[in-house]
């Protein structure tokens, strides 16, 4: 079998437009990051696995693309920007205490075949490390809120928070195997999973049950509120969503954001707030993010954070392609025209401001 | 509008159904000869695989899917479970020839079904490293050929098994009908989708 003509599943050539549909997608948010303030960052490609092979391993072993170094060190393609980031802030940038960092680049997932997932993933997104967890939280918000309303499409802004489902299945007597099946189960929507041999407390599958289909307004956080009864820590949180929430809602964006106590991570990686975006089109989030305030003790300082990536390579995919226009451009051929001539009319070309294609 | 995917057969007939008693006219439907699209108010319905439902329910290109329990356990890919519509009932079960236990010894245990992904998730929650073998057809076979120690399969009366020299050793999950929808859908059409599924509650 030749592999010449091909690529890897879920990698794709990006030829003229569809290239520049992508760049002006990544052109818009950056834009948008550089206005409110973020400095841009780009990390390697490549990274050491144990980057990501940390406590809170938020990205599953199976997941990675792995290569090896000559001295047979595990390698991975970057799958994700987040702990590239915090490495690079932990060692280079120790003594900012307030960042605000953007970044724009690919991250790599391995996905099981024929699913028409991409393996390589176009993302845009912010990191804020430091300052006070508030306001943070609300200068995340918000930049999530003008980047998908830059993208122009009809979208919607959930939060929720990551401590939630701990606080509520506090005092049932859960093992903590019980506890992580209840907890991946809502993080992968696959509450069907619990049925298998369970002896786990009825009043904890419940919550599993109800958890990941409350979302929406108002009325989602008052049934979250009945769920959450008699527990002041859960009350207490859920008084933070609702804050931040109103302060989006008063300001006009009611029809934009919603609550979903249903976001739930696979491991304890998000510590606060979290998040989550969609736009028409996409079957799926686009934007994610959340509070990490533990993630930077993996360095060894104890930073708090926040951020949030989008998935440019989906977006994309739903705008139709435009067809470039030719412009303003003229034409010069190499033959009969010295070096000297040709550099002049391209000089002449660029002061005017139009192409100059030199014939092949 | 909502895009609607059902599973082509016996869950469809029972679905259609539920959509009349909620007030739909299911013209288009009854005259819909072989087309796989037909609209309905503000639905659009979409007639597919069981397998293709969860796919498309997936990926967004249909927001509501109705399809079994079996299919979606198998599946293990995420949209939201919203509702059991209470038909299609069976059950997921461990079987074998009458009489064994298949706990019983120390012996390495080969296990057949059509469920492979079912079957290798009920054994690692019990920490049992059973040998999964995937078989397309008749499951049955294999514990009468001596392929398998048991299978993990559909079962519904009983009958087959009984009839083959076959019984069931434990459950492993109920099946029915159930309503998914997607994560995006789940939130983009959010009004709708509570609305419809308000009404679907009233008729089951």
């Amino acid at each position: 079998m030749s592999f010449s003509n091909i690529t890897p599943e879920g990698t794709r050539d990006l030829i003229f437009e569809e290239y520049d549909r992508i760049k002006s997608l990544e052109d818009l948010l950056c834009n948008n990051f550089e206005m409110l303030g973020f400095l841009p960052i780009q990390t390697p490609n490549i990274e050491f696995y144990d980057l990501f092979d940390s406590e809170r391993k938020y990205i599953t072993q199976e997941n990675m693309l792995k290569t090896s170094d000559l001295d047979g060190r595990i390698l991975v393609l970057r799958p994700d920007s987040t702990a590239p980031i915090a490495r690079a802030v932990s060692a280079k940038l120790k003594n900012e205490d307030k960042l605000k960092i953007y970044y724009n680049q690919m991250v790599y997932k391995q996905h099981p075949n024929y699913r028409a997932m991409n393996t390589e993933e176009h993302q845009s997104g912010i990191e804020i490390i430091g300052g006070d967890g508030e306001k943070a939280d609300l200068c995340a918000l918000l930049t999530a809120f003008q980047s998908l309303k830059a993208i122009g499409k009809s979208f919607k802004i959930e939060i929720g928070h990551s401590g939630l489902l701990r606080l509520l299945l506090e005092d049932l007597g859960l093992s903590d195997n019980e506890y992580m099946r209840i907890k991946n189960s809502i993080a992968s929507l696959n509450t069907a999973a619990l049925d298998f041999g369970s002896t786990i407390n009825p009043k904890a599958l419940e919550i599993a049950r109800i958890l990941p289909i409350l979302c929406g307004g108002p009325e989602a956080l008052e049934k979250a509120r009945l769920l959450a009864q008699g527990k002041e820590k859960a009350q207490k949180l859920l008084d933070y969503i609702e804050k931040l929430y109103n302060a989006f809602s008063d300001a006009g964006y009611s029809d934009y954001i919603m609550y979903d106590m249903g976001i739930v991570q696979k491991i304890d990686y998000y510590t606060g707030i979290v998040f989550r975006g969609y736009i028409d089109g996409v079957g799926n989030a686009v934007l994610s993010g959340g509070r990490y305030d533990s993630l930077y003790d993996c360095f060894g300082q104890h930073r708090i954070a926040c951020g949030f990536a989008i998935n440019v390579s989906a977006v994309a995919d739903t705008f139709s392609i435009i067809e470039r226009t030719p412009g303003k451009s003229a034409s010069i051929s190499c033959d009969g025209n010295s070096i000297a001539n040709i550099t002049k009319e391209i000089e002449d070309a660029a002061t005017q401001g139009f192409k100059i294609n030199i014939e092949i | 509008m909502l895009r609607i995917a059902l599973t082509k057969g016996r869950i469809e007939k029972s679905a259609v159904e539920i959509i009349k008693k909620c007030g739909y006219d299911m013209s288009d439907y009854d005259n819909k000869s072989r087309r796989l699209i037909v609209t309905t108010g503000n639905l659009e319905l979409v007639l597919a695989k069981a397998a293709d439902v969860i796919t498309y329910i997936e990926r967004g290109v249909c927001d509501i899917g109705v399809v079994g329990r079996d299919t979606i356990l198998e599946s293990g890919r995420e949209f939201y479970e919203l509702l059991d519509l209470g038909f299609g009932k069976c059950r997921f079960a461990l079987a074998g020839i009458k009489g064994r236990n298949f706990y019983n010894g120390y012996t390495h245990k080969v296990v057949a079904t059509k469920y492979p992904n079912v079957a290798k998730q009920y054994f690692m929650t019990k920490g049992i490293d059973a040998e999964i073998v995937k078989i397309e057809g008749s499951v049955e076979l294999a514990p009468l050929l001596g392929l398998a120690d048991a299978i993990v399969d559909i079962v519904e009366t009983g009958t087959t098994l009984v009839e083959n020299g076959l019984e069931v050793y434990e459950d492993i999950a109920n099946i029915s009908a159930r309503c998914i929808v997607n994560i995006a859908a789940m939130k983009l059409k959010n009004q709708e989708i509570s609305d419809l599924i308000l009404k679907v509650k009233e008729q089951i």
